[in-house]
């Protein structure tokens, strides 16, 4: 009858699929098909402790670190009146490496190691990229004396730079200092300076320039870690009283 | 009457000295005075002079071969010399404003330099390695066309020409 037929065909597909699909292979399969799966859930909760991890900002960036250095020990000589502690002489800055060891200003960067390790000649020390022509410096400069005005932008811009080959222990700069008068009118005052970066104060000392009007000066002190950075003065040229301060970043 | 006389005696002397003149004679001699400081910032910034100074003429080291400075700039023979030499342009500095004593200083000088027939050259690259030195040493109170104008006049008394 055609029912027995059908039985009989069922069964041939029955016997067909069980030859095709040993049933070793298909243990195997499920067997690394579930390994497969323990790892995707391992790898899962990986992630998950991965993400909590990273909720906790462990990492501290290097800069930050360089940073409160430096802040330290401005400190340092700042909270030592006597500097009793401060065994450099007039004229002269500190070599920086393990031992404290002092060097006249003259003779960093001029080629010929002077400190025990040569860090008078390190190349971080002696990097004209601080003053590099287009660097411009600027912060919010509060006047304590000079000028009425409130808090307002000031901006130090390095229009020249260049370093003599014979002695370039020095870069002379020259630049612009603009701040604004007015913040209404946005009137803005600019006075044309000139003056040297010096590698072993790492600091840029500028005056007016020759026959320009104009009395200020400006002194920045990259002592606060970086290139980046730095602590800067308006003052009279003349005397180098103070006028206005900024804390100066770079743009 | 006197008086007058007085301001144009002085009005001659000041125009036969030209740019070197009795004020910037004593602006060049106040400037030198910190600049040439003491002790150990002394020291280094002679060595600074000379270091700039054989960059610019590295043929002058010949010079100094009686004191080493061919051999080593820092033995101690050279490093005396170049003390001395630095001493020598202290004291034409300091009698920038006594003309007489200075005339009598740089004859001298020119009498220890004669034999050496030290070319120009030398003289003017000695003046850039000073004039390059100098800002260094004083930041921004300097005034270089004095310096500039006072050492040509020194240098001209040792020279004889």
């Amino acid at each position: 009858s055609s029912s027995s037929i059908m039985w009989y065909l069922l069964l041939l597909v029955a016997l067909a699929s069980a030859a095709i699909d040993d049933p070793k292979a298909r243990r195997t399969a499920y067997h690394v098909k579930s390994q497969n799966l323990h790892l995707d859930d391992i790898l899962e909760q990986l992630h998950e402790l991965e993400e909590e991890f990273e909720d906790r900002e462990l990492e501290v960036d290097e800069k930050e670190v360089r940073m409160l250095k430096a802040r330290i020990s401005n400190l340092e000589d700042e909270l030592d009146p006597d500097h009793a502690h401060a065994h450099c002489e007039e004229h002269e800055a500190e070599c920086g490496g393990d031992v404290p060891e002092c060097i006249s200003e003259l003779l960093f960067c001029d080629g010929v190691d002077d400190c025990n390790h040569g860090e008078d000649e390190d190349d971080d020390r002696c990097d004209p990229e601080v003053v590099h022509i287009g660097s411009s410096f600027s912060g919010i400069a509060t006047w304590g004396a000079c000028e009425n005005f409130p808090p307002h932008n000031a901006v130090v811009t390095i229009t020249a730079a260049e370093q003599s080959e014979y002695y370039p222990s020095y870069v002379r700069v020259k630049g612009i200092l603009s701040f604004e008068e007015d913040d209404h009118t946005h009137k803005i005052k600019t006075y044309q300076l000139r003056g040297i970066y010096s590698f072993a104060r790492h600091a840029l000392m500028m005056g007016p320039e020759k026959g320009k009007e104009g009395h200020y000066g400006v002194k920045c002190d990259f002592n606060l870690g970086d290139n980046d950075h730095a602590d800067c003065h308006i003052v009279l040229a003349d005397s180098r009283d103070e006028c206005a301060h900024f804390r100066a970043d770079r743009y | 009457m006197k008086v007058l006389v007085f301001v144009v005696a002085l009005m001659a002397v000041a125009l036969a000295d030209e740019e070197c003149d009795t004020l910037t004679r004593l602006k060049v001699k106040a400037q030198w005075i910190e600049a040439y400081s003491h002790g150990a910032a002394r020291h280094a910034f002679a060595q600074a002079i000379w270091r700039a100074m054989f960059k610019l003429s590295p043929d002058s080291l010949d010079l100094f071969k009686r004191v080493h400075g061919n051999k080593e700039a820092d033995h101690p023979d050279f490093v005396a010399h170049a003390n001395r030499v630095l001493a020598g342009l202290d004291i034409s500095i300091s009698l920038l404003d006594q003309p007489d004593a200075l005339k009598a200083e740089l004859d001298h000088l020119q009498e220890q330099h004669k034999e050496r027939h030290i070319p120009d050259e030398y003289y003017e690259n000695f003046g850039k390695a000073l004039l390059h030195v100098l800002p260094a040493q004083l930041g921004r109170c300097w005034d270089k066309e004095a310096w500039s104008h006072c050492y040509d006049y020194i240098v001209h008394g040792i020279r004889g020409h």
